[in-house]
């Protein structure tokens, strides 16, 4: 018995562990915390394995340990956001002198956490506008406005546009 | 479908299109131009976002349930010894129709109740941490309270403190042939009976010490704290 939960276990670490590593980093911006982060959601689900009855939920419900275990860590339980935040005084000031290779990180960064984690869910975890909606127990109106807005803003930063266009 | 709504959907769900959110992107030349911008700037995201990761980084998630297996499998024959030695020390001492209580019945907030959700959600990172306290210092308070630990095969994991209803709590983690079991001091603490409560998959239960206070046994079942609580002698 326990040498099938720990197969199991291991066929989850094996599979999400990168993901969830990246999505940790992005959460906390910092790799160590990012690892640390990521030891705690893996221990808490060990504990509570066998509360995983369906294996194609076992990524949402790994993001969803991580999500709880970053807030619980930081002491965030919800992120701090006005759907009013002025965001293109943040795409003025903060934003100016971003150059080159680091301009998306920096503006990434930039975002408001409640505008930047929807977009990990979506672009890092591929997860559709409702199953980010169910995961940050918010409105599928609400999860699209954010991701409207973050996409706004970075497409318009100086040389972000212009690098996607490139890119196309 | 019209230009704006299309636009609202692609910024927000460039991914995401239905069967008219098509048909509008093949008829409308500046909505296509956009989706085009749009999907560039998507994948300029996620380049960004794919950090390289740490190598080794799945090996170390692994590695504490991997020497959990090989201390499970070493105990296994320590543990049936103690059971069978317990059994037979022991015979009356195990109450086999006391049953626990669901956490529903005495509340989220019962000291037994909170001590199992520190053991379920703090507990491993403690243990992670690797610190650990003065023995000499737990055995005066254990001695406080009444209370002694029986010389057996049984090592100390854990000395720490811990918060259980506002109060301050001594808090041991023992390395039984039954698993881990955890232990908290109640200095504070007064009663007169003992509750026996289980939640989350583990079992606790709040006896009154002998001299002073109260403690708490946290163990997977309530088999294994009600031998757990053996291991402690009133000092």
């Amino acid at each position: 018995m326990f040498e099938g939960k720990r197969t199991r276990f291991e066929a989850l670490v094996r599979a999400y562990s990168a993901e969830l590593y990246r999505y940790a980093y992005w959460l906390c911006r910092d790799r160590f915390g990012a690892e640390d982060l990521l030891q705690e959601t893996f221990a808490r689900a060990w504990g509570n394995l066998s509360a995983l009855r369906d294996e194609h939920a076992a990524k949402s419900w790994l993001y969803t340990i991580l999500r709880n275990e970053h807030a619980r860590l930081f002491e965030r339980m919800r992120l701090p956001i006005a759907d009013d935040e002025d965001l293109d005084s943040l795409a003025d000031s903060r934003l100016g002198n971003v150059h080159d290779a680091l301009e998306m990180r920096e503006a990434l960064h930039a975002l408001p956490p409640g505008y930047r984690e929807p977009l990990l869910l979506q672009v890092l975890g591929g997860f559709t506008c409702d199953e980010i909606a169910s995961m940050m127990e918010l409105s599928s109106g609400a999860v699209m406005t954010r991701l409207s807005r973050a996409r706004l803003v970075l497409r318009r930063q100086p040389g972000l546009a212009d690098g996607a266009e490139a890119a196309a | 479908m019209n230009c704006l709504a299309f636009r609202r959907r692609l910024l927000a769900a460039p991914r995401e299109r239905t069967p008219a959110e098509q048909a509008h992107l093949e008829g409308c030349g500046d909505c296509a131009q956009l989706a085009t911008d749009l999907s560039a700037l998507d994948r300029k995201i996620g380049r960004t976002l794919r950090l390289p990761v740490p190598d080794g980084l799945a090996d170390r998630i692994l590695l504490p349930r991997l020497r959990m297996r090989r201390w499970h499998y070493g105990a296994a024959a320590a543990a049936l010894a103690a059971a069978i030695a317990l059994a037979l020390m022991l015979p009356g001492l195990i109450d086999p129709d006391e049953t626990a209580l669901a956490a529903d019945a005495v509340g989220p907030t019962h000291p037994a109740v909170a001590a199992i959700s520190m053991v379920v959600e703090q507990e491993p990172a403690l243990l992670k941490e690797g610190r650990t306290g003065d023995p000499l210092v737990m055995q005066q308070k254990l001695k406080y309270l009444g209370l002694e630990l029986r010389k057996s095969d049984v090592s100390i994991r854990y000395i720490g403190q811990c918060e259980i209803g506002g109060a301050a709590c001594d808090h041991l983690v023992l390395v039984t042939p039954e698993g881990h079991v955890s232990v908290i001091l109640m200095a504070g603490e007064h009663l007169s009976t003992r509750v026996l409560v289980a939640d989350r998959r583990m079992t606790a239960l709040l006896s009154p010490a002998p001299t002073a206070g109260a403690y708490i046994v946290v163990a997977e079942s309530p088999k294994a704290v009600k031998r757990a609580r053996r291991l402690f002698v009133h000092g």
